[in-house]
């Protein structure tokens, strides 16, 4: 039986779909299939091709061959306008949310002509219809609220209602809603109210998901399409599907759990690189004292509102602590780390969790962007020496492979993976010693989360300590020597994870 | 009242005290600013408070409300248009030389402001279709037309003022109407302003105009006409500072280029005194009817007042930087170049 295709009749059928762009095959004789009223998931690494397929069927893309089909009938997509017409919707990462409107026009933004009269929008049928779609999903949301009091989640749901509305108003029997990796900027608790809403909507609708989570796919899609390298390779229900299952196949070798390269996992030295005595901060950490020791990882675990993210960044010295003492090297260091820059003098280095927009400058090339905290360093005669940036960076983009033609590439042009990589790459070479990861993993595909987890194992065999708050519990985990377990801000407690591992259930324990 | 209660609502879920108060300056605040103003200068210039002088102050107020209406539409899709002088300068010209005048012996009368608002549109159109086309910062392409208006203009009247002696014209600009109390300027202007409220309320292009102010990006990927709705507001804008520039003649009695000098500084700065976010997306029209009243009367009173007038201009440049300071949304910028 081939790949994707599927006994009974499915209401959406893409067959044979293939893409190129130059010379780069993006996707090769791809098939997929939905059924009305089924979440199918889409998972493969970067550059598999996921968001190509999504695209084609939402029209932002044309196919170069393949045929589309809706209940066995046959349909062209060339532009967002004619997918929109047979009810396909796209929900992007970035959200297209306006947030100077209220929630009633950003539901109808574009589509206007509707709710003309005589030229004049009637508001009150714009109002009418807003509150009608809005009650028939479930949403809890008052059409005239502005947009810019939603959260994140709020502005999703807005997202898909549009989307199912202008399903119905094109005569689509069924909406398709295609989800591209809407969960990658949320935290558990808004991913289960997610998952609770999509199992409802989805009785309206068949739904195309999109995640790098994989638990995240085996908890909620019906079916799973897998690609590789822009092809099928396998399709799975939602009984078979495992995690394990998944990773290998989207990788293409077996992984056993040795995806965190446990057994590279050090023994943490004897001495204590930083210490934390009673830090506090009003409404978000109280009383957090803890110990870093040299050849360190030590995990953040804790839900949003546990005070994780706010001592991070206070340890960073973008906040400040309100009381409590810091010792770095045994030397007291309070009141001396005011801000950022002094943090990197005293030795810390921080990776935040949105590189895009504060761990790299997209718009500067690999190496400037490498080498942007040592140029003091690379000097000869006052002036930063080119030929010492290119040396460095060569030396540092082959230790940690980063996948570029050229180190003169602009760093917007690079993938998560290989970003992430770069942003490490820079503070391997600052020498600081200490570096405090804010989700050092996300948002990145499964093989360079892989060469990460190395990364971090080599740096910290070269004698660094890191902090890190994984994007899931194996991650922490799997990573690190020690797990601190945070709620309501507060350190419930700490466990030793050098011997044996706990499991994910167990943490969860402590959490909730 | 729902959208009152919603008002009161969405105030206390703002997370940040700045937002705040930018929400506050952009409902009631400019109307309490107006207030306070002419409660000020009642008390300090005993002329202030005559019925003489608030007709006056309409009067002295229409062109601004007409020039700073436009001039908020354009605000609001995030752009500027500069060409103000330039257009209302220029047309100006054309129309004076088109009725009874010194110069030559035309006679078009009223047919003559049509032509203006015409020739306004036409340079908007260039505005708007230079801006879009050829994606040139809409700061720098109204920069550059508003001086080819005014190279323009002076070439065809060296410099010299074309005298009008048109009385139907002249006479606009003196009807009084409701007992002699409300200039027919004034009013003009007024239904202009709400015009275009209602037509940046209730209408199709209106609500792009606020959609792509608040994200261009956003309003593409939707499928808005970002060039055409760009284009037509430009266009608009282009038209009612051609109005402008031929009431300026009716007012003056003269077409000349100096007879719009200035008015592109308060055309901006009214419509931030009345909330207008410089970045697009938030205000309403009517704001800028606020402001062009608040304007006047503070460059009005001050004249009461007997205030040097070097220490006026400095006195609104100020309080143009307070209020924008007070009114831009930073995050949405990040980088302030």
């Amino acid at each position: 039986m081939k790949i994707g295709s599927n006994s009974i009749h499915p209401f959406l059928n893409m067959v044979n779909i293939s893409k190129s762009f130059l010379d780069v095959k993006a996707l090769q004789e791809v098939n997929l299939s939905i059924n009305e009223n089924e979440i199918v998931g889409l998972v493969g690494e970067n550059g598999a091709g996921k968001s190509t397929l999504v695209k084609i069927l939402a029209g932002v893309y044309k196919a170069d061959r393949g045929k589309i089909s809706i209940d066995d009938k046959d349909i062209y997509i060339n532009n967002p306008q004619d997918a929109k017409k047979h009810g396909i919707g796209i929900v992007f990462q970035e959200q297209s949310i306006l947030k100077n409107m209220t929630v009633c026009e950003n539901l109808f933004l574009g589509q206007e002509k509707f709710f003309l009269n005589l030229g004049v929008l009637s508001q009150e049928r714009m109002l009418k219809e807003a509150s009608e779609i809005l009650a028939e999903l479930d949403i809890d949301i008052m059409p005239t609220r502005n947009a810019n009091t939603l959260n994140f989640i709020q502005r999703e749901m807005i997202e898909i209602a549009r989307n199912v509305w202008l399903a119905r108003k094109s005569n689509a029997r069924v909406p398709i809603i295609l989800l591209d990796e809407p969960t990658t900027a949320l935290e558990q608790n808004d991913i289960k109210f997610l998952f609770q809403k999509l199992n409802e909507i989805k009785k309206h609708t068949a739904i195309i998901f999109i995640s790098h989570r994989l638990e995240e796919i085996v908890t909620l899609c019906d079916r799973v399409y897998i690609l590789k390298d822009g092809k099928n390779v396998g399709c799975f229900n939602k009984d078979d599907i495992s995690e394990n299952l998944l990773r290998s196949k989207m990788v293409g070798k077996e992984l056993v759990g040795e995806f965190y390269q446990s057994s590279m996992q050090r023994k943490a030295g004897e001495k204590v690189v930083l210490e934390l005595k009673g830090c506090s901060k009003k409404h978000a950490f109280y009383d957090v004292s803890f110990q870093l020791k040299e050849g360190e990882i030590l995990s953040i675990c804790g839900t949003v509102g546990s005070g994780k993210e706010a001592l991070c960044k206070a340890i960073f010295g973008i906040t400040k602590f309100d009381s409590g003492d810091v010792y770095i090297d045994g030397v007291n260091v309070k009141g001396y780390i005011n801000s950022p820059m002094d943090a990197f003098n005293k030795g810390i280095g921080y990776i935040p969790e949105d590189r895009r927009n504060e761990g790299l400058i997209l718009n500067l090339p690999i190496f400037e962007n490498i080498t942007l905290t040592v140029l003091k360093k690379l000097e000869s005669h006052g002036m930063v020496s080119r030929k010492k940036q290119f040396e460095v960076t060569e030396k540092i983009v082959k230790k940690i492979d980063i996948r570029s033609a050229s180190i003169t590439a602009l760093c917007k042009n690079l993938s998560g993976g290989n970003q992430q990589k770069a942003v490490l790459g820079k503070w391997l070479l600052s020498g600081n010693k200490i570096l405090v990861m804010s989700h050092p993993t996300r948002g990145v595909d499964v093989g360079a989360k892989q060469q990460i987890y190395t990364l971090m194992r080599e740096m910290v065999n070269d004698g660094m300590s890191l902090i890190t708050m994984g994007d899931s519990f194996e991650e922490d985990i799997g990573l690190a020597n020690r797990i601190i377990i945070m709620k309501d801000g507060k350190i419930i407690t700490i466990i030793d994870a050098n011997e044996s591992k706990p499991t994910p259930v167990d943490l969860i324990e402590y959490i909730v | 009242m729902v959208k009152m209660k919603q008002n009161i609502y969405n105030f206390f879920l703002m997370k940040y005290s700045r937002e705040k108060i930018a929400l506050l300056i952009s409902g009631k605040a400019s109307f309490i600013a107006l207030f306070s103003l002419i409660i000020i200068f009642s008390f300090l210039a005993d002329k202030f408070f005559s019925l003489s002088n608030l007709t006056n102050i309409l009067d002295l107020s229409a062109i601004l409300l007409l020039t700073s209406t436009a001039m908020t539409f354009i605000l609001m899709l995030g752009s500027i248009d500069l060409s103000v002088e330039g257009i209302a300068g220029l047309t100006g010209v054309v129309g004076a030389l088109m009725v009874k005048n010194f110069s030559n012996s035309n006679d078009y009368g009223l047919l003559s402001i049509i032509i203006c608002i015409l020739l306004g549109a036409i340079f908007g159109l260039l505005n708007g279709i230079i801006f879009t086309k050829l994606k040139i910062p809409s700061f720098m392409t109204t920069l550059g037309l508003g001086a080819v208006a005014s190279g323009v203009c002076i070439l065809s009247t060296r410099g010299y003022p074309v005298i009008i002696t048109d009385q139907t014209i002249r006479g606009l600009a003196h009807i009084k109407l409701l007992g002699g109390v409300i200039p027919l300027l004034f009013v003009i202007a007024i239904t202009i302003n709400l015009l275009i409220w209602f037509v940046s309320e209730r209408t199709i292009l209106g609500r792009h105009v606020i959609a792509i102010g608040g994200d261009e990006a956003i309003a593409k990927d939707l499928g808005i006409k970002i060039n055409l709705v760009k284009i037509m507001v430009f266009a608009i804008s282009g038209a009612i500072f051609g109005l402008a520039g031929m009431l300026l003649v009716a007012k003056l009695g003269a077409g000349d280029i100096r007879n719009p000098y200035g008015l592109l500084f308060d055309s901006i700065a009214a419509p931030l005194i009345g909330g207008i976010a410089i970045t697009g997306g938030i205000g309403k029209i009517p704001h800028a009817a606020i402001g062009a009243i608040t304007l006047t009367i503070l460059r009005n009173g001050m004249v009461l007042l007997g205030i040097n007038p070097y220490i006026q201009q400095s006195v609104v440049g100020t309080i143009i930087i307070l209020t924008v300071a007070i009114t831009i949304e930073r995050k949405k910028i990040g980088v302030i170049k």
